[in-house]
């Protein structure tokens, strides 16, 4: 196990260091001048900009500024934002906990619900219960965040009152946009636990379980959905790298902080180094995250080892 | 048993049932644990204390009355009378405002920002050192209570009043102000709005006495007491920048009427009312501390989410109401809504000159008599948007009319294109030399852009031109206004109090940036450079008059509609007053 997981750390970092040379490559690539797009309207002439960008470091060859960026990254130094001057890693460390909160919370709704949306569907097969489930699984998952976020808005706070629209902090502005993010995972989850564990109800171990005489829940809780959580675990790794990408329009529409918000402000002003930064970060969680899911399989399945 | 009973019976075992009981007690057992779990991620993020203690500050007031006025019921009636009045004067005057505004701030600290918005919110912490309020044209003082320009319009004498503190109790002197130039000007700080306001003929400034500075330009700048009025170029305390350094901006210090508290990006900016403040602009008609206790500034892009919160009385004022839902608004009594006409340019059209067949002047000319803005207003805007017909507001000192010189007529646009040789084809577009007259409208992402240009096209196509709608977000755009080879129309407004605000759209210097219509006359540019360096405004708009005469006689800007900036608030909101470029003071607003 130690060596397995020594082998997929180290594979972890040609991972981010191509992640790294990608999004510099396209953002500078990208046409438009970060220099301009901060002064839009003010006037400024082409001596400003100029002495602007010097300032700013943007007059060197392309692979030179991404050496230097490098470089103070192996050092901790992740650069500052061309906007407001601010250390990246400064900028990042605010809004992160404020993403994770977020994304944490839509996770737990969305495995909640999916779980339970799931184990009644595949318990009522065939049913008009059944039915009702994967009907509202599929709707979830067509539906956009911001169209769900809106209509929550729209229901929640407008009309009952029992939510506010906007804001972070406290409990009872996390609930709306939770739900907003996690609806299309729970309707994932809904659907892939429902096909999951009607394959594994078929299996002959849950008939002997139930002819040993065990209660349908115990059957269920102790057997059944074990083996139908792998499936499960593995969607929840893959599906984390969505809920951050979706955390981007809740954040909008709920006007809360957070990282999506900073990444989309950074990207249509091209500053670089939070850009950089925050895809870099992304990119160590993402990792992280499905190191962690591959570990949990160990967990649930015994017969899972790695060498 | 046979077979077929044999398989009923295992697949009646297979079916796994768990009473309803059951599944009720698990379901609520794993909602509960979901709930902990996000109340546990709740507590784990870094807002709940300060949020939940704001929402308890904006209740706390009513709450705090309410107490009082309990209190005062077992003194006699007279008195209880009256402490109830005071006690509810006082907690309906104060109290915390929430504003929601539609833009992040790029960088909280004003004098290095680039963002204008950054100036709404610094408004209220901040006093320039010149003022212009909306509908008026006149400077009043501001911190300098008078000044004298040179003859040569190089050199600007300001003299400051002398019982002025920051926030920090620093005094403010003719040493803040040169400080704050200073400041500015250094490259090294990378100040962007502020250093393009100084301008780039700035050269220093120097110390007169204790309250007076000279501000001194290498080249005449008419403008520089209008951009003066900016918060851009504000005073900032020396001390707390000296102490501070980079930390600055987490300990902003003016000397307006509300003191900063904290900023959390992507979600508000604190403010609290400064005690001290005893040196309001006489337009106020008073002096003294705020009446607000302080603001919440919200940050809210999302327009449906911005009219929800003020829907549900989250939010007392916010700003940038869809045009769409404005009559929804002046139609309720709960709420009221401010129309504010904005300076500058307004909403136009400009044609590229340099992209055949737009380089012609007569099919530009065409183009001039097919779009309709008196028709396009009335469409999507009816009683909030006024149709343009200079390309400057008509609030503009400035402002002369051209309606009668381009009045929407399709049959005139006909017959300009067929002298310009492009003759109507069988499908309904014109074509030249077997080329159809296909023109491409290249605009960003805009929610009061969209349904305008539509409009245009579907007008345009009446007269045979067919026009292609290209959109490109952000920073994209800006290599091809810059270049100016794809696009034949883009969409262009202005922001700006002074009629040197000609000089971005019209002039040649400014060709690859605002310029999108890629124009040069050497006779307009020396009209616009002459009207930068004369100080008398009538003897301006003279020049600046001319300048729009060929401007428009060129046929390279389409007025369509003016531009205002729509306030929504809650009914009991009063005192709101408003820049020259409409951007919102508090000081005099009330709730109640």
């Amino acid at each position: 196990m130690i060596k397995y997981l020594i082998r997929r750390l180290l594979i972890a970092i040609p991972v981010i260091v191509i992640v790294s040379v990608l999004v510099f490559s396209m953002l500078h690539m990208m046409p438009g001048d970060p220099v301009m797009v901060m002064m839009r309207g003010t006037n400024a002439t082409p001596e400003q900009i100029e002495t602007i960008r010097k300032e700013l470091g943007l007059d060197d060859p392309i692979h030179v500024q991404y050496g230097k960026y490098m470089w103070r990254a192996l050092h901790g130094d992740f650069g500052r934002s061309l906007r407001n001057n601010r250390p990246v890693l400064e900028e990042i460390s605010k809004q992160l906990p404020n993403t994770m909160q977020l994304a944490g919370a839509a996770l737990s709704f969305a495995i909640i619900i999916g779980l339970t949306l799931g184990t009644l569907a595949a318990m009522r097969r065939n049913t008009w219960i059944d039915s009702l489930c994967m009907l509202g699984a599929q709707v979830g998952v067509s539906l956009p965040e911001f169209v769900t976020g809106l209509g929550l808005i729209f229901l929640f706070s407008l009309t009952l009152g029992w939510f506010p629209a906007t804001g972070s902090g406290g409990v009872e502005r996390l609930v709306l946009p939770a739900l907003a993010l996690g609806v299309a995972f729970a309707a994932i989850t809904a659907r892939l636990v429902r096909s999951s564990l009607t394959e594994v109800f078929a299996q002959d171990y849950i008939l002997v379980a139930r002819a040993k005489g065990l209660a349908g829940r115990l059957v269920v809780i102790r057997h059944a959905m074990k083996n139908a959580l792998i499936p499960v675990v593995t969607i929840i790794g893959l599906q984390f790298g969505n809920l951050l990408g979706g955390a981007v329009v809740v954040e909008t529409v709920f006007s809360r902080p957070g990282l999506g918000r900073l990444a989309v402000d950074g990207i249509l002003s091209k500053d670089f180094p939070l850009v950089q930064g925050t895809v870099l970060l992304s990119a160590v969680i993402y990792v992280a995250i499905n190191l962690i899911i591959d570990l949990l399989y160990a967990a649930i399945d015994p017969r899972i080892r790695y060498e | 048993m046979d077979t077929d009973e044999a398989r009923k019976l295992i697949e009646k075992i297979r079916t796994i049932n768990i009473s309803r009981r059951g599944f009720l007690r698990g379901t609520a057992l794993a909602a509960g644990t979901a709930a902990a779990g996000s109340l546990l991620g709740a507590c784990g993020g870094g807002e709940a204390t300060p949020a939940a203690t704001e929402t308890a500050a904006a209740t706390a007031t009513p709450t705090a009355a309410a107490t009082e006025t309990a209190a005062t019921e077992t003194a006699t009636a007279a008195a209880t009378a009256a402490a109830t009045e005071t006690a509810a004067a006082t907690a309906a005057a104060g109290g915390i405002l929430n504003y929601a505004t539609h833009q992040e701030p790029d960088n909280i600290d004003v004098n290095i920002a680039a963002f204008a918005g950054v100036n709404r919110i610094a408004n209220q912490m901040y006093d320039p050192l010149v003022r212009m309020i909306a509908g008026d044209t006149k400077l009043y003082p501001g911190l300098a209570t008078r000044w004298e320009v040179s003859d040569d319009v190089k050199e600007y004498t300001l003299y400051l009043r002398d019982d002025v503190k920051f926030h920090d109790d620093t005094p403010f002197n003719a040493e803040a102000v040169q400080f704050t130039f200073d400041r500015i000007a250094d490259p090294a700080n990378k100040s962007m709005a502020g250093s393009a306001a100084l301008g780039p003929s700035y050269d220093h400034c120097e110390i007169v006495d204790d309250f007076a500075v000279k501000v001194v330009f290498k080249d005449p700048y008419a403008a520089f007491l209008t951009e003066a009025t900016e918060t851009f170029l504000a005073p900032s305390s020396p001390t707390a920048i000296k102490t501070y350094g980079d930390e600055y901006v987490f300990h902003l210090t003016g000397t307006g009427p509300f003191m900063f508290e904290e900023y959390v990006k992507g979600s508000h900016v604190s403010m609290v009312r400064n005690p001290n403040y005893n040196w309001a602009p006489e337009f106020w008609g008073r002096n003294g501390p705020a009446k607000l206790e302080g603001i919440r500034w919200a940050i809210v892009p999302e327009p449906g989410t911005r009219t929800a919160t003020l829907d549900t009385g989250e939010m007392d004022i916010i700003e940038n109401i869809l045009p769409t839902d404005v009559q929804r608004y002046v139609d309720d009594p709960n709420f009221h809504v401010d129309l504010v006409d904005a300076p500058g340019s307004p909403r136009v059209f400009n044609i590229n000159v340099t992209k055949p067949p737009t380089d012609d002047l007569k099919v530009r000319q065409a183009i001039m008599h097919a779009i309709n803005s008196p028709a396009i207003c009335d469409a999507l805007w009816p009683g909030v948007f006024e149709p343009a017909d200079c390309p400057m507001e008509v609030s503009m000192q400035c402002y002369k009319s051209y309606a009668d010189l381009y009045p929407p007529d399709p049959v005139k646009a006909g017959q300009l294109l067929d002298e310009a040789g492009w003759t109507m084809g069988a499908n309904g577009i014109r074509e030249k030399n077997g080329e159809p007259l296909h023109l491409i409208f290249l605009f960003p992402p805009d929610n009061e852009e969209d349904e305008m240009v539509q409009m245009a096209q579907a007008q345009m196509k009446e007269v045979g031109i067919d026009v292609e709608i290209m959109q490109q977000a952000f920073p994209t755009i800006f290599d091809s206004w810059a270049k100016g080879e794809i696009y034949h129309f883009a969409t262009f407004f202005y922001w700006w109090n002074d009629p040197s605000v000609l000089y971005a759209e019209f002039h040649s210097e400014r060709s690859p940036y605002e310029n999108f219509s890629h124009y040069m006359n050497p006779e307009v540019d020396r009209l616009i450079d002459q009207g930068a360096a004369i100080f008398d405004m009538d003897e301006r708009c003279k020049i600046y008059q001319q300048a729009m005469d060929i401007i428009m006689g060129d046929a390279i800007c389409k007025p369509i509609r003016g531009k205002r900036q729509i306030y929504g608030m809650q009914a009991n909101v009063t005192g709101l007053r408003w820049t020259s470029v409409t951007y919102p003071m508090l000081y005099d607003v009330t709730k109640g």
